[in-house]
């Protein structure tokens, strides 16, 4: 068994440290030159035992990749990630897939993430045969008191998939992770898929679950609104780099980095009152084949100054209190942004 | 108040499958002002997008079927028009972009070819407003008012070029290259991420700044609806519940449906630790519930919900609601 | 659980399983089209043939019961050149005819797929490997081959499911392999390995029952074929010995004499005919009934 590094704080449920993740891609005509996605490039933070940890990003930020990395569905092109102390880069496939136990995650698209041929029983019992948590009685037992905490019956059981609407589906995904107790859960997207009313019901639920049994949840989303709802702390990611992260009411009363201020700007308020706060910044989000030199922010970026920002990477670091910023000019958290000219 | 470009009278388009009838649209009335911006609300199931196909005519027939109904547009029925007749509406003087940019290009022609297609088609060859020389420049032109950088040279690129913003934009400018009156914007940035939404969402106000276009906007995030719109028409079920103007919608919300989905909605800033839900399913649109579609799930329903569907009714400026709540008496009868 | 629940659960796992079949769209279309029914009957009679042949056929495939006689009259397909019965002997017939397609289905299947399921979740060198095996064995004629392994091994049964298997194995696998290579990129089977499932387990109970469709079809097809091939090879003396009265084997003792006695060789000729296109309806309507995109609409409707 793989020892625990002791210099990691009992705290920190999950230590990221200098994670990088390159997928190989294959471009140009017969797909002949070989060119790198920097999806993950150089990520370190770490998440408390219990909290909600929101993740926001746009397309490519590398935000699900952090998620699958976490969870060794991936394995890290460099950088550690620390579970409950383990260095998961030092354990094999078999001690990987035990330790699963101890992790859940909850998909986008809820009916493609459950087997269209497994009923309901099928799919809340493959977890416990897995790793034999119960038998006979127990396991019946146990299934059914999942059931009730995700708001199922027992006449599902014998259910398909596709039989259920979206949001049912998404509470047998809920139930599947629950049967196994897990520390650790990861939501990637869990109501992107869903209608506003039923996104209210499964949001609530997760709430519910996560106050009774005390999960740490990895809250994934590119919805702001839903990341604010639930989390404690929440980190901004930009391609394939973090570029904030602070606790909730500090990043909404005072973000520092102007592409947190752009998100927040761009996200749409259900008030018609709400006067827009900041500019909607232009260009397109860069590619993670050939990220900008420099920041990576630097092309759109209002404030921008060259050269520095177009030459030198900005640190990712504490201004102040546990709030995080990669910008070269943000020196403490009562750092002033003027009025941009543009 | 100006006459309306569209009035949508009776609208009923039903599907018919081996399951049964889906009453997709049941009914439905609704005006479109000219240089207005008209918000279409609803979930999965409202009906919302089968209505603006309805008025185009782009409903697949079989299954589907436009039964009943009057769509007048510049006060002539669409619904009675020849096929040929529509084709050289549709591009022209009523436009209609997609929610996903990716598959409503065609990969393998160029930007500029597709956004020159509706020129040449329209303008050109039906209405000779334009030579056919001067399209070239017509399509730069509109690339450039869509804020597309560097227009010049991307008019030669491909789809698989563009980014998905970049596509949405091509798309726009593909259907407004011909000045339509009314453009129908189904969902059209629900694809995109944030920051680029903001940079469409603000495009189509400008737009409409300065060509005073008409626009049908369907969504089911109220956070746009909020900042575009001028009036909002929520549907459930395949019939409005409720219409009315944009600070009306939100600051005094009539229907039960519309204040549970305001209500559900998580906002950045809010304290609520729970959101706002409402019990219950969708309906069945084969099957729907007698009377009014909403009142299985309804708070407020009372006995003449169960037995009689509701009918629309004013209730102030621009606001009216299918509610009994509303409707002291029941003076809506038949 | 006690030994009721576990029945119980067992019974209902199992009557959940035909409501869910009687419920799934793959049936509803199936019920109406009239081929799966056609199909279904004429291989209920040959299947019916061979479970109860001792009780329909009046005469063994052996006994001599007369001289040589048309039909029709004291038997009804007449009575072939050693005096035996026809109707009997293509009774008879049925059985071995089912039994070696069957078999062949059971080996090329086990085989065919498994290398399928192997090569597409692995990939690799091990997909290289298999892949490469599929094309030498999809560029042989099947035929030709079987009739050079037994001419060299020797006829008989077990021989002659070895040779027709070498090359039948092969579109399984290249199906299957596609199926799992599209299988493999679908979400449930990442939260398979997310809950922690074995790759084994996620190989037979993920990515098989998810690709079973296209094999079905293809199973269904391969039972007319094996009643072919192997009636050629009777036919061609490689395959069952006298005096067995496989189809193909009484067409080959036929040829002497099919001039002066043609019954000999039309019924046995009619009982493969009948046997194949039953299980091409089926398997027809079944795939049909299988692509949504192919499926019998009801007639009427809006439009």
């Amino acid at each position: 068994m793989v020892k625990k590094n002791s210099e990691i704080p009992k705290e920190h449920l999950i230590e990221i440290r200098g994670l990088k993740k390159y997928f190989e891609t294959k471009v140009g005509i017969f797909a002949r030159e070989k060119k790198w996605v920097h999806a993950v490039d150089d990520v370190n933070f770490y998440i408390r035992r219990g909290e909600v940890f929101g993740l926001v990003g746009e397309s490519g930020c590398g935000k699900t990749t952090v998620g699958k990395l976490i969870l060794g569905l991936i394995r890290p092109t460099a950088g550690d990630v620390y579970f409950d102390g383990h260095n998961l880069t030092e354990f094999d496939k078999e001690e990987l897939r035990k330790l699963r136990r101890r992790m859940g995650i909850i998909y986008q698209h809820p009916q493609s993430s459950l087997n269209p041929r497994m009923t309901v029983y099928t799919t809340l019992s493959r977890p416990i045969d897995i790793y034999k948590i119960a038998k006979g009685e127990k396991k019946e037992e146990l299934i059914l008191k999942v059931l009730k905490e995700v708001g199922l019956e027992p006449r599902h059981l014998d259910r398909y998939p596709h039989e259920f609407s979206g949001g049912q589906q998404q509470r047998i995904a809920v139930g599947r992770v629950l049967v196994l107790n897990p520390d650790f859960v990861v939501l990637d997207e869990p109501t992107s898929a869903l209608d506003v009313s039923v996104q209210a019901h499964v949001l609530n639920m997760l709430g519910e679950l996560q106050s009774k049994f005390g999960f740490t949840y990895l809250l994934i989303s590119h919805d702001l609104n839903v990341v604010a709802h639930m989390s404690n702390r929440i980190a901004v990611m930009y391609v394939g780099k973090m570029v904030e992260l602070a606790d909730k009411e500090e990043l909404r009363k005072n973000a520092l980095h102007p592409y947190t201020l752009s998100l927040l700007a761009a996200v749409p308020v259900a008030d018609p009152k709400h006067k827009r706060k900041g500019v909607i910044v232009k260009g397109e989000i860069p590619s993670t084949i050939n990220p900008p030199p420099g920041c990576r922010f630097h092309t759109r970026c209002p404030y921008a100054k060259m050269p520095t920002c177009k030459e030198k990477e900005p640190e990712f670091r504490d201004v102040d209190g546990g709030h995080y910023v990669a910008c070269h000019f943000v020196k403490s958290r009562t750092h002033k942004w003027p009025h941009p000219k543009k | 108040m100006p006459e309306p470009i569209l009035k949508i009278r009776g609208l009923k388009t039903y599907f018919f499958l081996d399951e049964g009838m889906v009453k997709a649209v049941d009914g439905v009335d609704l005006d479109i002002r000219k240089g207005e911006i008209l918000g279409l609300v609803g979930e999965t199931g409202s009906g919302k997008s089968v209505t603006a196909l309805s008025i185009i005519r782009l409903i697949q027939s079989p299954p589907g079927k436009i039964v009943e109904g009057k769509v007048i547009f510049e006060g002539e029925d669409l619904l009675k028009k020849s096929r040929e007749e529509m084709r050289k509406i549709r591009g022209a003087k009523i436009s209609m972009i997609f929610q996903d940019p990716h598959t409503s290009l065609d990969p393998v022609f160029t930007i500029g070819s597709q956004i020159a297609e509706p020129i040449e088609l329209h303008q050109v060859e039906e209405q000779h407003l334009m030579r056919a020389e001067d399209v070239p420049k017509k399509v730069v032109e509109m690339l450039k008012l869509v804020r597309t950088p560097d227009a010049e040279h991307r008019v030669g690129e491909y789809p698989h070029q563009f980014s998905g913003g970049m596509k949405q934009r091509a798309m726009i400018a593909m259907m407004i290259s011909c000045n339509p009156s009314l453009l129908i914007a189904d969902e059209p940035t629900t694809a995109l991420d944030v920051t680029i939404q903001a940079q469409i969402l603000d495009l189509m106000r400008d737009l409409r700044r300065k060509l005073n276009t008409s626009v049908l906007l369907i969504t089911h995030n109220l956070g746009v609806v909020a900042e575009m719109c001028d009036r909002v028409a929520v549907m459930y079920a395949g019939n409005i519940v409720e219409q009315a103007e944009i600070k009306t919608l939100f600051k005094s919300p009539k229907h039960p449906y519309t204040k549970a989905l305001l209500a559900a909605v998580p906002k950045v800033g809010s304290k609520k630790r729970k959101l706002e839900t409402i019990p219950g399913m969708v309906p069945s649109l084969i099957t729907p519930p007698p009377g009014c579609k909403f009142h299985p799930r309804c708070p407020y329903v009372m006995d003449i919900c169960k037995k009689k569907f509701p009918q629309m009714i004013e209730i102030g400026k621009g606001n009216s609601v299918r509610c009994y709540l509303y409707n002291k008496g029941a003076r809506g009868a038949a | 659980m006690s030994v009721i629940g576990k029945v119980k659960r067992v019974g209902s796992s199992i009557s959940g399983y035909l409501r869910r079949l009687g419920r799934s769209p793959t049936w509803t279309y199936l019920k109406r089209d009239r081929r799966a029914w056609v199909g279904i009957a004429l291989i209920i009679i040959i299947v019916g043939m061979a479970l109860f042949a001792s009780f329909i056929a009046p005469h063994g495939i052996n006994d001599s019961v007369g001289p040589t006689l048309a039909p029709p009259g004291q038997f009804l397909f007449g009575t072939d050149q050693q005096g035996r019965d026809v109707f009997s002997r293509v009774i008879y017939g049925s059985r071995d005819s089912l039994q070696v397609a069957l078999l062949l289905l059971l080996v090329e299947t086990s085989v065919g797929i498994t290398l399928g399921l192997v090569a597409g979740f692995y990939g690799g060198w091990v997909d290289e490997l298999v892949m490469r095996a599929v094309d030498v064995m999809l560029s042989f004629p099947g035929l030709v081959l079987a009739a050079a392994f037994v001419g060299f091994f020797g006829p008989g049964l077990r021989n002659l499911i070895i040779a027709l298997s070498l090359t039948g194995w092969a579109p399984f696998a290249r199906i299957t392999r596609a199926q799992t290579l599209m299988a493999k990129e679908e979400v449930y089977v990442e939260s398979a390995r997310a809950i922690g499932e074995k790759d084994r387990t996620i190989i037979f109970r993920y990515i098989l029952p998810n690709s079973a469709s296209p094999l079905i079809v293809m199973a269904t097809m391969t039972i007319p074929a094996a009643i072919l091939l192997t009636a050629s090879m009777s036919f061609l003396g490689l395959g069952v010995q006298p005096p067995s009265p496989a189809w193909g084997m009484m067409l080959f003792e036929a040829m002497p004499v099919f001039r002066a006695a043609w019954w000999t060789a039309v019924f046995p000729g009619i009982a493969i005919m009948v046997s194949v296109l039953g299980f091409n309806f089926l398997g027809d309507a079944l795939r049909d009934a299988m692509d949504p995109r192919l499926r019998v609409r009801s007639g009427g409707g809006g439009g």
